[in-house]
């Protein structure tokens, strides 16, 4: 059973994916983003990792989709051109994407991963917060001021000048 | 944690300090002009406490920072750089005076994150490092909202910066899976207990390298550097052509070197190919170049490739050499993107035919770009031609024989587009009259000291060497 929830969930998470990037239209590319996001925090879901799993929700699908919408909807004329989705360079891409894929299936097959839900131990939202503040502290904090630099850098590139 | 682990960061601390000060400062009218000043003092009150944050023991915020030989000689090479590029942007007139804050806010985040970067001893820190300095990069690069080429360089940069950010993070993560940690640490402990699978070793690895070989502009991964360069205000390419790469060598320089090199059978071979691979592709390309910021990033492509051959050897000779190229590259690129800009404020072009009779309209920044090319050409007595020294005597000794004529062969065809640039400044005749603009006084005072250490180090190279020696062992 839990196999088959695991292949669906696997199925749903490619599907979504290629979708994504096949679709014509900006608009539904970004939905089939938003699904291919969702089916991923199901992967969190079913290995346990629910802190994991709703931050991917949180942050992926109600932030970063949200304002990708609200890009698309905003800016003129992009959303409702077909866009092409392929170059002159497909065959180059193909044969580059068909080698690392063999690679890391070669890499999958043969490493012994550690699998499956409960294989790993489960970890609690206070152990989370205990080592963000202990031996992750300093990312933890570093990360804040990236956060700074990219929203003062965005209101730079965004303003309008006067 | 550590309690020290405060101490050593204390020179970031303080940059980050004088960040907050600089972009409040861009609030008031007033104090919007004094941005580049007090950024400056950041730097200089930073590097003071350098040797202060030296004391502070080896291993620091659970492993997530180490205080080795590698970090302390390049904290003082990035901030050296950072102070240089702040003197040089206070001289560029391009700049839009009403975001000049938001400007230099930017170079001193960039600055503590390169500074973090290079003591970071753990892959966590090691991506959250680059992406940071990928982030602000990708502003920096687009900072001349009016100019298009401005803006295209931020959107090339940001769209293949993400790309081989990604990558490496893929890597990252297929490495968590081998090792179940990041901290490279124990991944050293864990690879000297058991065996681990090579081909998974490998495939994960390669992917890892591919950000750290964009930072670096090696070949294949060099596509971006002429177009950033060329689109990005000069001060920002000067700071690309120097700062992150040393901060990429470092990382290579830590996980491929110091730690899988034992292991990751691949590596010698792997790299000597892509060295001499950057340093062709560099220098084949500059050739035919007529714009001098396109040509300056094809010669950094190739100077890339000439470091790299240190870090291929591996030795602790090819590591000593990579970080004294390391240093004179960063003095050499920034004299030769100051006089640049000097120049460019004066004829308002950067094309190479516009510096015509440079030599009879400003004889002295003609003659300091003169000299910092030979160095970058590698001509003696100037510093570049010691740093190639010990480069090829890395590889000689290490018995890598088509490394070191690669790189023979290599300076030769590098020397004809560097002299290509002196003969118009000095044999050709002036197109149109350029009218000389006064320069500021932090400009010509960095050029003129460049050019000092230039000759200095060239001629007593071992002062130098001396100095490093200390710091790594």
């Amino acid at each position: 059973m839990a196999e088959i929830t695991f292949f669906f969930i696997a199925l749903c998470v490619c599907v979504f994916a290629l979708l994504s990037v096949l679709s014509r239209d900006v608009f539904h590319c970004a939905v089939w983003l938003a699904l291919t996001l969702l089916s991923v925090a199901g992967v969190y879901f079913y290995l346990d990792a629910e802190f994991l799993g709703v931050v991917q929700v949180l942050v992926y699908v109600g932030g970063i989709i949200t304002l990708f919408v609200f890009a698309i909807k905003l800016t003129a004329k992009i959303g409702d051109k077909s866009i092409v989705q392929v170059n002159e360079q497909t065959l180059a891409a193909a044969i580059v994407t068909a080698v690392l894929f063999y690679l890391l299936f070669k890499v999958i097959a043969v490493h012994p991963w550690v699998s499956g839900p409960g294989s790993a131990a489960v970890v609690s939202l206070k152990d989370i917060g205990n080592s963000l503040l202990t031996g992750y502290v300093l990312p933890f904090e570093f990360i804040s001021l990236i956060l700074l630099a990219a929203m003062v850098g965005a209101i730079v590139i965004g303003k309008v000048k006067k | 944690m550590n309690p020290l682990s405060l101490q050593f960061i204390l020179p970031e601390l303080i940059l980050v300090g004088f960040a907050f000060v600089v972009l409040m400062a861009g609030v008031c009218e007033r104090l919007k002009n004094w941005a580049g000043g007090l950024s400056l003092a950041g730097v200089i009150f930073s590097a003071c406490s350098l040797p202060t944050s030296w004391n502070a023991g080896a291993v620091l915020f659970s492993g997530m920072l180490v205080n080795d030989g590698l970090s302390m000689v390049l904290r003082q090479i990035l901030l050296l750089i950072a102070g240089i590029v702040i003197l040089l942007s206070m001289g560029y007139k391009d700049l839009p005076s009403e975001d000049s804050a938001e400007y230099y806010f930017f170079l001193l985040v960039v600055t503590v994150s390169m500074l973090l970067a290079v003591a970071s001893n753990n892959l966590l820190m090691i991506y959250i490092t680059l992406e940071s300095i990928s982030i602000v990069s990708y502003v920096m690069a687009g900072f001349l909202k009016r100019d298009v080429f401005s803006s295209e360089a931020g959107i090339k940069y940001f769209l293949f910066g993400a790309l081989s950010t990604g990558i490496t993070l893929y890597g990252v993560s297929l490495v968590y899976g081998l090792f179940g940690t990041l901290d490279l640490a124990s991944i050293i402990r864990m690879l000297a207990a058991g065996s681990v699978n090579q081909m998974a070793l490998f495939v994960s690895l390669i992917l890892v390298f591919a950000g750290f070989a964009f930072k670096c502009s090696l070949a294949p991964f060099h596509m971006w550097t002429p177009d950033v360069y060329e689109g990005a205000p000069t001060p920002v390419a000067a700071l690309f052509s120097v700062g992150p790469k040393a901060v990429g060598f470092a990382f290579i320089l830590r996980v491929f070197v110091e730690n899988f090199q034992p292991v990751f059978t691949y590596w010698t071979p792997l790299a000597a190919a892509i060295a001499i691979l950057t340093m062709t592709m560099g220098n084949i390309f500059a050739l035919k170049q007529d714009n001098i910021k396109r040509l300056l990033a094809y010669s950094t492509i190739a100077q890339a490739g000439y470091i790299f051959v240190g870090l291929a050897v591996g030795t602790p000779s090819g590591i000593q050499a990579t970080l004294f190229y390391i240093f004179i590259y960063s003095l050499m690129n920034l004299s030769a993107f100051g006089a640049v800009i000097v120049i460019a404020n004066s004829v308002r072009s950067t094309k190479i035919k516009d510096f015509a009779g440079m030599y009879k309209q400003d004889p002295r920044t003609a003659v300091i770009l003169t000299a910092a090319l030979l160095s970058l050409a590698g001509i003696p007595p100037l510093a570049g031609f010691m740093a190639k020294f010990f480069i090829l005597a890395s590889a000689v000794e290490a018995k890598s024989f088509v490394l070191a004529i690669a790189v023979v062969l290599n300076s030769v065809v590098a020397l004809y587009y560097y002299a290509k640039v002196i003969k118009t400044m000095f044999l050709d005749e002036p197109g149109q009259q350029a009218r000389l603009v006064p320069q500021s006084i932090c400009t010509q005072l960095i050029l003129i000291i460049t050019l000092i250490a230039n000759l200095f180090i060239g001629i007593w190279p071992h002062l130098v060497i001396h100095g490093l020696e200390n710091f790594l062992h």
